[in-house]
């Protein structure tokens, strides 16, 4: 299968720990989105600074792909569903993709 | 709460991959060169350095830190300078840091922020 230049957004999102999982079964449930993932990180920002030391609270990130005709709508949905909304909580960005490989979806049997 | 979202433009996307440990010190020079925040993981990465430095590569250690770090257009230059000195990337084996542009982002802005930029503008 060959990679395609295919309209695509990846959308990642940096939101507090513990609610990677449950956005994912959200974004399948509600958006029909099927592919995505989600890896813990350290975060510092705004809402956590102390005086000259690092004070990192733990963070997840979500990255999925998806087509550019629901990119605004999936990033919307993101953004309330990990409760960016909310003061220090996190941020969602977009980015163009170049090159992608298709996603094909198992046939179910 | 409202359900607007409001979103920002002209941002990038500092990506550093570095050598585990210097992830702390390579943070905290981003912040003083201006970032609002950074968020680091570990990964395990290799490359051509790690065959070609040192006794079996041992030089060159496989366990990265990778440091996500969003500023403004105008401030990425600068902050990717220091981050680029600190973590001494000039030096082989060390790592790599590169910028992405974002199409856009959104965060929580306090409303009273927003009231102060709209009344700006009229």
């Amino acid at each position: 299968m060959k990679p395609v230049a295919t309209p695509y957004k990846a959308i990642t999102c940096f939101c507090p720990g513990g609610r990677g999982q449950r956005v994912l079964e959200d974004l399948r449930k509600e958006m029909g989105i099927n592919c995505a993932f989600v890896h813990h990180a350290r975060g510092i920002g705004v809402g956590n600074v102390q005086e000259k030391k690092l004070f990192y609270i733990e963070r997840e990130i979500i990255t999925v792909l998806v087509p550019v005709d629901r990119a605004d709508e999936i990033f919307r949905f993101l953004y309330f569903a990990t409760g960016i909304d909310k003061p220090h909580a996190g941020m969602i960005v977009m980015e163009k993709t170049t090159r992608l490989m298709p996603i094909v979806e198992p046939v179910e049997l | 709460m409202s359900d607007e979202i409001v979103v920002l433009t002209d941002a990038v996307l500092i990506t550093a991959i570095v050598q585990r440990g210097v992830a702390d010190e390579v943070v905290r020079a981003a912040r003083r060169a201006g970032a609002q925040g950074a968020t680091v993981f570990y990964a395990r990465g290799m490359g051509v350095r790690q065959r070609h430095m040192g006794v079996l590569g041992v030089t060159v250690n496989a366990e990265k830190e990778v440091i996500y770090i969003v500023a403004s257009t105008d401030q990425a230059d600068h902050i990717f300078e220091r981050i680029f000195t600190t973590a001494k990337l000039d030096t082989p084996g060390m790592g790599m840091a590169y910028v992405t542009p974002l199409e856009k982002m959104a965060t929580y802005i306090p409303p009273e922020l927003i009231e102060k930029f709209s009344d700006s503008e009229l």
